[in-house]
C-alpha cells in the first residue's frame, strides 16, 4: 500500500498495481504476453517513484511505480525470498547465497555485501544508520548501513525468517526456537524473550501508543505482548498456522491464518470483532490503509476489507 | 486421502520417521547425507525379519517355477484344472504364494514414509519449510535447533539433483544388479522376454528419476539397493547374476513344442506328477541337489543345458537355478 495504490506481488511471478479505491488494475509486470519472472514471496518496497522487489530466480528489480516499466535489475546470486528495504538511496536485500546486498537505488550497482553463515530469507530493517536482519544461521546481525561492517550479532537456538521491528532502543524479532526476542538495538543483548508453542516465522507489529507487540506464531496463536517486559497481554487461537504479519487500523488488529480466515480482533483485549472467510489460506502479510485491510489469499485473490466491519469492499483475481 | 487417514499416516509413520531422521542429523555431525545412510540402514534393520521372510518365500517360489511351467503347459487350456493343480502343488511343497507378497506389501508404507521424510526434511523452499514446522515434535528441542538442515554432502546439494549425473548411474546400476539377482531363470521365451524387459526398465526408469529428484532421495535408493543386494546374496546367492540363464528356445521351436504339448495333453498325466512323487530321469543328485554324474553342455559353454521338460515327469529337486 503506497499512496492511492496497492502493489501486489504474486508467487506466479507477477507484480500488479491496483487502485486502492476499487481494486482495478493499473498495470502489471511483466506485461501481458510476456512470461512471468520467478516466484515473489515478499511484498515489494515502494519509495518515491520506484518499486523494488526480489524474485526466487535471484533478481532484484526496480520498476517505475507509475507504469511498471523496468528500470534496472540486479543479480543477487541466489533465490530471494525476503523483500528489499530502501533507505537513503540504498536498497538492502538478502539472498539464499547467504549474502546481504546493499545496492545503489538509482543505478542498481552493488555497494557492498555481507556474508552470513546460511541463507537470508528475511527482509532486513534499517534504523539509525544500522541494518538489522536475521539469517538461517540462527543469528541476527546489525551492520553499518554505509559500509556493511558488523556492529554485533546475536545467536539464538533457531533460524530467523522474520523481519525485525526496530523501535526506540530495541529490536523485536521471533525465531524458529519458538522464542520471540527483544534485543538491545545497540549491543544485541537479550532484553526479554517470550516462548510460544512453535516457530515465529513472520514480522511483528509494534503499537507504540499501547506499548504492545502483536505477533502470530506457527502454533496457530496470535499473541499480544507488553513491549517493555514481554509479558503476555492476551492470546487468540486460530484454526491454522500464522505466517502472515498483522496490520492495525484504529482499535482493530487483523491477522490472516492458514485456516483461510482473516480475523479482526479488539486490539486492547483480543476479543473477536469479525471474521472473514477468504476460502483459501492466508499466508501473505496483511497491509492496511486508513480504513481498510488488504489480504492476499492463496487462491490468487486480493481482498480489501472494511476495517471496522470486516465486510468485503472489493476483490481482485489475478492470473493463475 | 481422507483427512483422518492422512492424520493417521502422519502420526504413525511420517512424524516418527521425520523426527528420527533429524535427531540423527543432530548426532551425526549435522551431516544430512550421513543421516540418510544411517537412517536407511536402521529402517532396513527393523524391517529385516519381513525382508528375510519375503526373500525365503521368493526363493521357495523360484524352485517351483519349472513345475508351474509344466502345469501351465499341461493344463493351460483348462483354467480350473490348472488352478487346482497349482494349489495342490503349493500345498505339497508347503508354500504360501502370498508369502512373498505380504511382507512386501507391509513394507510399502515404510518406503513411502521414508521417501516423504527425506523430501520433507530437506525442505528447500519456504512452503516446504512451513510444512515441516507442523510435523516436528514440540518437546524435541534438538530438532528445532538444527533446522534448516545443511544439504551439502560431498559434491551434492541433497535438495537438488546430482549435477554430474553420477548418482543416476549408481541408482540404475545397483538396481540392475538387484533385479538380475532376483530374476528367475526360465526356458519360456515369453517369460524370458518379460524378465529382460523388467531387468532394464526399472533401473533405467529410476536412473531417469534420479536425474530430476533431490539427490538425498537418490542416496536412499543406492543404500537401499545395496542392502537388498547383500541380503539377497545371503539368502539366494548371486542368482542369475553370476550364471548364464538357461538357453531360451527360438520362437519356432516353442511353437512346435506347444503343438506337441497339445497332443500330449490328451494323454493321461503321469501318476508321479499328480502325486508329487518325482522320478529322477537323468543322473543322480547328491544330498545338496548337485548332480553327481556328468552332464552334457551345449557348445562347450559352462552354462547348464536345461533338460527338455515336455517329456519328463517333474522332479522335486528342480529349482531352475542350479
Amino acid at each position: 500500500m503506497a499512496g492511492d495504490a496497492v502493489y501486489l506481488s504474486s508467487m506466479e511471478g507477477r507484480v500488479y498495481a491496483l487502485s486502492a479505491a476499487n481494486g482495478e488494475k493499473v498495470w502489471q509486470f511483466p506485461p501481458d504476453g510476456t512470461g512471468p519472472v520467478g516466484a515473489i514471496y515478499a511484498a515489494p518496497a515502494a519509495e518515491l517513484g520506484n518499486l523494488y522487489f526480489g524474485d526466487y530466480n535471484g533478481k532484484l528489480r526496480n520498476l517505475d511505480r507509475s507504469n511498471g516499466a523496468s528500470r534496472w535489475e540486479f543479480d543477487a546470486g541466489g533465490s530471494i525470498v525476503g523483500g528489499p528495504v530502501v533507505d537513503r538511496g540504498t536498497v538492502y536485500v538478502g539472498s539464499s547465497d547467504m549474502n546481504l546486498y546493499a545496492v545503489d537505488a538509482a543505478s542498481g550497482q552493488r555497494r557492498w555485501s555481507f556474508k552470513a553463515g546460511d541463507r537470508i530469507w528475511a527482509t532486513p530493517a534499517v534504523s539509525g544508520g544500522t541494518v538489522y536482519f536475521g539469517s538461517m544461521d540462527h543469528k541476527v546481525y546489525a551492520l553499518d548501513a554505509e559500509t556493511g561492517a558488523k556492529r554485533w550479532e546475536f545467536k539464538a537456538q533457531g533460524a530467523f525468517t522474520a523481519t525485525p521491528v526496530v523501535a526506540g532502543e530495541k529490536v523485536y524479532i521471533g525465531a524458529f526456537d519458538n522464542r520471540f526476542y527483544a534485543l538491545n538495538a545497540a549491543t544485541g543483548q537479550v532484553v526479554w524473550a517470550f516462548e510460544a508453542g512453535n516457530w515465529f516465522w513472520t514480522q511483528a507489529l509494534l503499537d507504540e501508543l499501547s506499548n504492545t507487540i502483536y505477533v502470530g506464531s506457527l502454533d496457530r496463536k496470535f499473541y499480544a505482548l507488553d513491549a517493555t517486559s514481554g509479558a503476555e497481554k492476551w492470546e487468540y487461537e486460530t484454526g491454522g498456522l500464522i505466517r502472515s504479519a498483522p496490520a492495525k487500523v484504529g482499535n482493530v488488529v487483523a491477522l490472516g491464518s492458514r485456516d483461510a480466515k482473516v480475523y479482526g480482533l479488539d486490539a486492547a483485549g483480543g476479543a473477536s470483532r469479525w471474521t472473514y472467510d477468504a476460502g483459501s489460506p492466508i499466508l501473505a502479510s496483511l497491509d492496511s490503509s486508513l480504513d481498510s485491510f488488504y489480504a492476499a489469499a492463496s487462491n490468487q485473490t486480493l481482498i480489501a476489507l472494511d476495517a471496522a466491519t470486516g465486510n468485503q469492499r472489493w476483490s481482485f483475481q489475478y492470473k493463475r | 486421502m481422507p483427512l483422518e487417514i492422512t492424520e493417521l499416516w502422519n502420526e504413525l509413520l511420517l512424524r516418527p520417521m521425520l523426527n528420527g531422521l533429524i535427531v540423527l542429523y543432530s548426532i551425526l555431525f549435522q551431516n544430512f547425507g550421513l543421516s540418510i545412510i544411517v537412517f536407511t540402514i536402521l529402517v532396513r534393520l527393523v524391517m529385516l525379519p519381513l525382508t528375510l521372510k519375503q526373500l525365503h518365500a521368493s526363493k521357495a517360489m523360484s524352485t517351483l517355477q519349472p513345475k508351474l511351467q509344466e502345469l501351465q503347459r499341461r493344463y493351460g487350456k483348462d483354467k480350473q484344472k490348472l488352478s487346482q493343480e497349482t494349489m495342490k502343488l503349493y500345498r505339497e511343497q508347503g508354500i504360501n504364494p502370498a508369502g512373498c507378497l505380504f511382507p512386501m506389501l507391509i513394507q510399502m508404507p515404510i518406503w513411502i514414509g521414508l521417501y516423504q521424510s527425506i523430501i520433507q526434511a530437506l525442505a528447500a523452499a519456504p512452503d516446504a519449510l512451513l510444512d515441516l514446522s507442523q510435523h516436528l515434535y514440540p518437546g524435541l528441542s534438538v530438532v528445532r535447533q538444527v533446522i534448516p538442515l545443511g544439504s551439502q554432502f560431498f559434491w551434492l546439494d541433497l535438495s537438488k539433483p546430482d549435477p554430474f549425473s553420477i548418482l543416476p548411474i549408481l541408482v540404475g546400476g545397483s538396481m540392475w544388479v538387484q533385479q538380475k539377482m532376483m530374476t528367475m531363470p526360465t526356458t519360456d521365451p515369453k517369460q524370458a522376454t518379460t524378465n529382460q524387459m523388467m531387468l532394464w526398465t526399472m533401473p533405467i526408469m529410476f536412473g531417469f528419476f534420479t536425474l530430476q529428484f533431490p539427490s538425498g532421495l537418490a542416496i536412499y535408493w543406492v543404500v537401499s539397493n545395496i542392502i537388498s543386494i547383500v541380503l539377497q546374496y545371503f539368502v539366494t546367492g548371486w542368482g542369475t547374476l553370476m550364471k548364464t540363464s538357461p538357453k531360451v528356445e527360438p520362437a519356432s521351436k516353442a511353437v512346435s513344442r506347444q503343438a506337441s504339448a497339445k497332443a500330449q495333453a490328451k494323454r493321461p498325466v503321469p501318476a508321479a506328477v499328480a502325486a508329487g512323487n518325482p522320478t529322477p530321469k537323468i543322473g543322480k543328485r547328491t544330498a545338496n541337489g548337485k548332480p553327481r554324474g556328468k552332464r552334457k553342455n551345449s557348445g562347450g559353454s559352462n552354462s547348464p543345458r536345461p533338460e527338455p521338460v515336455e517329456d519328463q515327469p517333474l522332479r522335486s529337486g528342480d529349482n531352475g537355478t542350479e
